[in-house]
């Protein structure tokens, strides 16, 4: 009795899922893509990789933690600030302190996001920047890479971040560690913002 | 040194209370040495249990799920991956060696992995140790199988034996794949990872144990040809998860990017050390928790002394009086309450030690036949020598009070006949 009630309670069900891969598979046909990553204000992310004297840094955040808002600058003060932001940004020997021994320097610099299109290059790629963008978007973020040579590779033991004090609207970087010796995990704070390899 | 050689004379003569006091010291001792030891190994047997992998691809679940199923072998996938998009990825520029695993069918409990032979050249365990072979050699052939050591030790097996594997992930499977039986060409030197509990054959013999299986029913005897198979035409379509080694690390973020956005599959892939570090903030709580257990158990312990002596004291009146009669100044009472705390405090601990690695020795073969855990008996760390002195100072400072309450009675209160 018990089986038949549930298996009469599957039949609709069962119908919709099978009208619901019907119109999945015409959806396939037009090759849309569906994917969105996680996009969590307060929340930055850096990835930082090491061989041999090269280290890669990676760091994503949500535009909020770094400028404050996430629209298109509109006034002139806004892109006064995203303008200052990206100069900051760039400095990655003020944001990152290795331990002075490593005697490392940054080599590389590159900052990605929806609003350097605004303030930089502002003819070059404009309208390829444009068609990704058909709709607009209610989230920006940015992305920053760094590259930096060390001479001491051995003297690498910590990593203080001090994005923490430049962009106080982050309240966390979950970071990511790949070294030669061994891969980890930290979690960066305010309170603790100190990497120990 | 008088003083606390008439403290244990006088613990001999309580010898009953006395040991029970040390006894239940050293139980509370053992735990909390246990506990932590424990959860050290523990940690150190995930940590070691792969190495040298730098990306571990799956289907897109979260990074700790798929390095359990994967890696562990504990749980099950929630999807596999189709054999085309591992290609695409075991074809990338920055990738140096890949190595499929399709997992779901097991051999009397213990699981069986579809992979090739570079599992046995790539895959590392501890301080990148590869897997060696104490007997025989890799699968060549379409039914053969590697098996790890402890499926070779419990099961009895040596090279040459036949061994059928079913359909299915439990022990009890009804449905066994008992067309097609598998030679046995190697047994794989002890490791203490999973590896030891898995059987190890090529991705085609997992596709041709499942040749002929219409709906989910068993192939009609004879309709598959086993002389026909050969490993060429039984190429798989889905594996489980792949481990990938890159030529240079640097490249290991990019790599991880590409597959997490992957887009015709959702595909994702994790550094192993970063996900096991995502299980242990996970286990964290639990782990605390026990500790503070263990703390609370010598909490009790040592309470239960502190009553022992608070007990004896009262019995003991006129042994105080009469000490301090025959001239012993009060402080010299002080020290010999003290000292008769120390020395069962410094007992239980000792004794505790003496059973934490006398159980150790016995719960080892068992931890790791059970879970795969390898605890080795080693010497204490300083961590839990800390942890000993610890013990010992609570132990002198809970003896301070029956001290202090001695010291100020011992004459008066002994003295006045009481009716």
């Amino acid at each position: 009795m018990k089986n038949l009630s549930l298996s009469a309670g599957l039949a609709p069900a069962l119908f919709l899922l099978c009208s619901l891969s019907a119109s999945a598979s015409t959806e396939a046909d037009h090759d849309t893509q569906r994917q969105h990553g996680a996009h969590d204000h307060g929340h930055a992310t850096l990835n930082l990789v090491q061989e041999g004297k090269t280290i890669q840094l990676m760091l994503e955040s949500p535009a909020v933690n770094i400028i404050g808002f996430e629209h298109a600058a509109k006034t002139p003060q806004e892109k006064q600030k995203i303008e200052n932001a990206i100069e900051l940004l760039k400095q990655g020997e003020k944001l990152f302190g290795f331990p002075a021994s490593a005697q490392c320097a940054q080599i590389e610099v590159e900052v990605e996001s929806e609003h350097t299109e605004l303030t930089e290059h502002h003819d070059e790629s404009k309208e390829e920047h444009e068609s990704n963008h058909d709709e607009p978007e209610s989230h920006s973020e940015f992305e920053v890479s760094y590259q930096f040579v060390c001479d001491a590779p051995t003297k690498l033991d910590t990593l203080k971040v001090h994005f923490f004090e430049f962009f106080p609207l982050t309240e966390e970087i979950e970071a990511q560690l790949v070294t030669e010796k061994r891969q980890f995990a930290a979690e960066l704070s305010p309170q603790s913002s100190t990497i120990n390899f | 040194m008088a003083i606390i050689k008439l403290a244990l004379k006088s613990l001999y003569n309580r010898r009953t209370t006395a040991l029970l006091t040390v006894f239940a010291i050293a139980v509370s001792v053992s735990l909390l040495l246990g506990v932590e030891r424990v959860r050290t190994q523990a940690k150190e047997n995930f940590a070691n249990t792969i190495s040298g992998t730098d990306l571990i691809i799956g289907a897109r679940t979260g990074p700790v799920q798929l390095l359990l199923y994967s890696v562990f072998r504990i749980g099950n996938a929630t999807n596999n991956i189709s054999w085309q998009s591992y290609q695409d990825i075991a074809n990338q520029k920055s990738v140096k060696w890949s190595v499929p695993l399709s997992l779901g069918d097991s051999h009397r409990g213990y699981r069986v992995l579809g992979t090739n032979t570079d599992y046995f050249k790539h895959y590392q365990f501890g301080q990148s140790q590869s897997l060696q072979f104490s007997h025989g050699k890799p699968f060549n052939t379409l039914f053969e199988a590697v098996v790890g050591a402890e499926v070779a030790k419990n099961l009895n097996y040596n090279i040459g034996d036949k061994i059928i594997i079913a359909h299915g992930a439990g022990s009890t499977s009804f449905t066994k794949h008992d067309q097609m039986p598998f030679t046995i060409t190697g047994i794989l030197a002890p490791t203490s990872t999973p590896v030891d509990k898995t059987v190890h054959v090529s991705l085609p013999a997992i596709e041709a144990i499942h040749l002929g299986w219409n709906n989910g029913a068993p192939p009609i005897a004879g309709s598959v040809d086993n002389t026909q198979l050969d490993i060429d035409s039984l190429q798989p379509k889905v594996i489980t998860a792949a481990l990938v080694g890159l030529s240079s690390k640097i490249r290991v973020f990019q790599l991880q990017r590409f597959i997490n956005q992957y887009k015709q599959e959702p595909l994702q892939a994790i550094i192993p050390g970063v996900a096991l570090h995502e299980l242990w903030s996970m286990m964290g709580v639990a782990e605390q928790a026990l500790v503070v257990i263990s703390g609370f158990v010598v909490a009790s312990g040592l309470l239960g002394m502190l009553t022992m002596i608070l007990a004896s004291l009262n019995e003991r009146r006129r042994e105080m009086a009469i000490l301090r009669a025959v001239g012993a100044r009060p402080l010299q009472i002080f020290f010999l309450m003290i000292s008769e705390a120390g020395i069962l405090a410094l007992a239980g601990a000792l004794l505790g030690v003496i059973m934490l690695f006398s159980m150790l020795l016995i719960a080892q073969p068992l931890l790791q036949d059970s879970f795969g855990i390898l605890i080795t008996v080693s010497a204490l760390t300083l961590y839990e020598w800390q942890l000993l002195g610890l013990v010992l100072v609570s132990g002198l400072a809970i003896g301070v009070v029956p001290s202090i309450r001695a010291y100020r009675m011992s004459l008066a209160d002994g003295m006045t006949i009481r009716v």
